[in-house]
């Protein structure tokens, strides 16, 4: 197992490399900079200097004027000491504008996940126990409406009803207006008022996949020899599904949620552009629009690492819950 | 225990009657039943206590199925089982539940009928601790003592199934079964998924076993030889239906069915320079979905007359219980 861990974390590193490799060289290479912009900005100012000359001035000042692959190398030098530089757009280090910004994303995620997996779970049990009736059919075409509804449309939807119909909630924002009046109690009450949208919108459309995960599961379970020696020793009907039954769907379904564990601090990009949360998500949009290499590669490269952290946590988890791979 | 007591024992531990289980099929657009597969179509037999009965027939013929809703683990379409003087034809989920306890069923597959998340005592012991069938002090022991009679050893109990042999596991689905103390265990095919030198260890230990506790087996196989050691009557069954019933040796010296003849000409000898006059049935088993009319084997029987098309043969008894569905013997 040490040897396993010891190999995938070297391996990791590796893909890391390739990886920030390549999403160094797309960032160089996309059609609009931020450098660019700045200095049409700067000399459209009276009396500035011509745009050429600015451009010159601030490629040298950020970097830019060395070729992509010596680029690289200095971005990756500093970044195996943990020096990733300051954001271009916000003026601030990079791993200050993170940290302050990663938490909205990760109550963001951590709610709908956890919505997620209370709603899923049960709803797929179900759906398989009673395959082919009613309830299993209302749960599918539930959990295929979830699936091929996109966020922005299932959001835009919530907003009409909530917001523009009802008037219960804002429309975007984390913070209501009056926010800063508010008591301390107050003020973590009307964050979590406003991400109520944004939860739902995250929870319905990850909950189908996870559903008919389940429910896929379930039923080979279901219908294994095992169950049939499990109901012909006379064992209630509860423990059957309970103990026998669920115990043995659950070796995919953690492997599958310890997955994606990490990514809760990757941060949901469309859905909180669309509601304008402060998350990772959200601002790393901005940066990528507006070209800052600096924090776009901080970010791609931490996702890079969540997903191989989820893949690993999940190959472990494997080998926890069944002890076939476990004596092995 | 004296011989009128013995004789008295031998009584029928199950009877069943004209047992029936179809299996609707669904199809058409709105999913409606457009028609049943007669996996068991109108079964009748006895079983005394403390013997055995073989059941054998091709694949696909209802043997598995016949055992299984003779337990009630597929519900019946129509039908009387007796069990132990008690009709246990409608019983409640509750007390076909408590019935667990009395009739047993071993597998065909140890592979995969074993959960593989729990360990072996647990397989064996949970249902003891679910029918309370002893106290917890005792509990352990029982279990070990179990385990030692199939074969097994103590320290097994908190292996897992896969780090056992096929052989092995079948003793832990035989384990199973007798810690609940059954009076009648369904043996679906205990030995097909086996090799045949550990066919001949696991057959030898129902024997035991069956001596020990005086158990009544209902035991399912295609394989005749198998059925011929340890059987003390024999059913063939076709198409979902029994053709013949009778005393072991009366069947295997004076097969009647011409079903049965075709099917014991088959039994591989062991001597190769004996010629055996070898039956072989043209076309295949009719769909039970479909089945003929008449009797149901006319269309692949060689000695089919008028009437075998026309009307089903009604059971006879040939003498010594020797029962046999057969216009031939009108």
């Amino acid at each position: 197992m040490k040897k396993f861990v010891v190999k995938r974390v070297l391996l990791s590193i590796v893909i890391l490399f390739f990886v920030s490799m390549i999403i160094y060289g797309i960032m160089r290479c996309m059609p609009s900079s931020f450098v660019e912009n700045k200095a049409l900005e700067l000399s459209q100012k009276p009396g500035a200097k011509s745009y050429q000359e600015w451009l010159d001035q601030l490629n040298s000042s950020y970097g830019l004027d060395e070729g992509i692959v010596q680029g690289y190398f200095t971005w990756a030098g500093k970044a195996v000491r943990f020096e990733f530089g300051d954001s271009w757009l916000f003026n601030q280090p990079v791993l200050e504008k993170f940290s302050s910004v990663i938490w909205y994303s990760f109550a963001l995620s951590l709610s709908a996940f956890i919505l997620e997996m209370l709603i899923a779970i049960p709803l797929g049990v179900i759906a398989a126990k009673k395959q082919y009736s009613g309830a299993d059919y209302a749960i599918t075409v539930l959990a295929l409406i979830g699936i091929s509804l996109p966020s922005f449309f299932f959001a835009t939807i919530l907003k009409w009803i909530f917001s523009v119909k009802l008037g219960w909630l804002d429309l975007y924002g984390i913070v209501g207006r009056m926010h800063d009046q508010l008591s301390p109690v107050g003020q973590v009450l009307d964050m979590a008022q406003h991400l109520i949208l944004p939860v739902i919108t995250l929870t319905i459309v990850s909950i189908g996949s996870m559903m008919r995960y389940v429910r896929t599961n379930m039923l080979e379970v279901l219908n294994s020899d095992y169950i049939r020696t499990a109901r012909a020793k006379g064992l209630p009907e509860r423990r059957v599904v309970n103990h026998h039954a669920f115990r043995n769907t659950l070796i995919p379904i953690i492997t599958l949620l310890g997955g994606t564990l990490p990514s809760l601090f990757g941060g949901a990009m469309i859905t909180e552009t669309l509601f304008q949360i402060p998350g990772i998500g959200y601002t790393s949009y901005t940066c990528i629009t507006q070209g800052d290499i600096p924090f776009v590669m901080f970010y791609m490269l931490f996702s890079a690492v969540l997903i191989l952290v989820g893949n690993l946590i999940a190959d472990i988890l494997y080998a926890v819950v069944d002890p076939r791979v476990r004596v092995n | 225990m004296s011989n009128v007591e013995k004789i008295n024992e031998q009584d029928n531990i199950l009877e069943v009657s004209h047992l029936k289980k179809y299996f609707s099929i669904k199809g058409g657009f709105f999913g409606g039943e457009t028609g049943s597969v007669k996996a068991v179509d109108d079964v009748s037999f006895t079983l005394k206590r403390g013997t055995t009965m073989g059941l054998v027939g091709e694949s696909g013929c209802g043997k598995s199925t016949t055992g299984r809703t003779i337990l009630g683990l597929i519900p019946k379409t129509e039908g009387k089982i007796i069990f132990d003087g008690e009709d246990i034809s409608n019983l409640t989920r509750k007390q076909s539940r408590a019935l667990r306890t009395k009739m047993q069923i071993i597998f065909q597959d140890p592979y995969s009928s074993l959960s593989p998340r729990l360990p072996i005592g647990e397989i064996i012991g949970e249902a003891v601790k679910e029918h309370k069938l002893v106290s917890k002090e005792e509990y352990d022991d029982y279990i070990t003592k179990i385990m030692l009679d199939c074969g097994l050893q103590e320290y097994h109990k908190d292996r897992y199934p896969h780090e056992f042999s096929g052989g092995q596991r079948q003793r832990i689905c035989i384990a199973r079964a007798l810690a609940l103390n059954p009076d009648f265990i369904v043996c679906d095919e205990p030995v097909s998924a086996l090799d045949v030198s550990i066919q001949a260890q696991i057959i030898n230990l129902l024997k035991d076993l069956q001596e020990k506790r005086n158990l009544t087996y209902l035991f399912i196989s295609h394989d005749l030889s198998v059925v011929e050691h340890i059987s003390d009557t024999v059913g063939v069954m076709y198409l979902g239906g029994l053709v013949e019933t009778g005393e072991t040796k009366d069947i295997f010296e004076n097969p009647l069915h011409p079903y049965t003849k075709a099917l014991f000409s088959a039994i591989p000898m062991p001597d190769p320079d004996i010629k055996i006059n070898r039956t072989i049935l043209q076309g295949d088993i009719p769909s039970p979905a479909n089945p003929p009319k008449g009797c149901k084997f006319h269309t692949r029987c060689k000695e089919c007359m008028g009437i075998c098309k026309e009307v089903a043969p009604e059971a006879k008894d040939m003498g010594n219980g020797h029962i046999v569905k057969c216009h031939l013997y009108d």
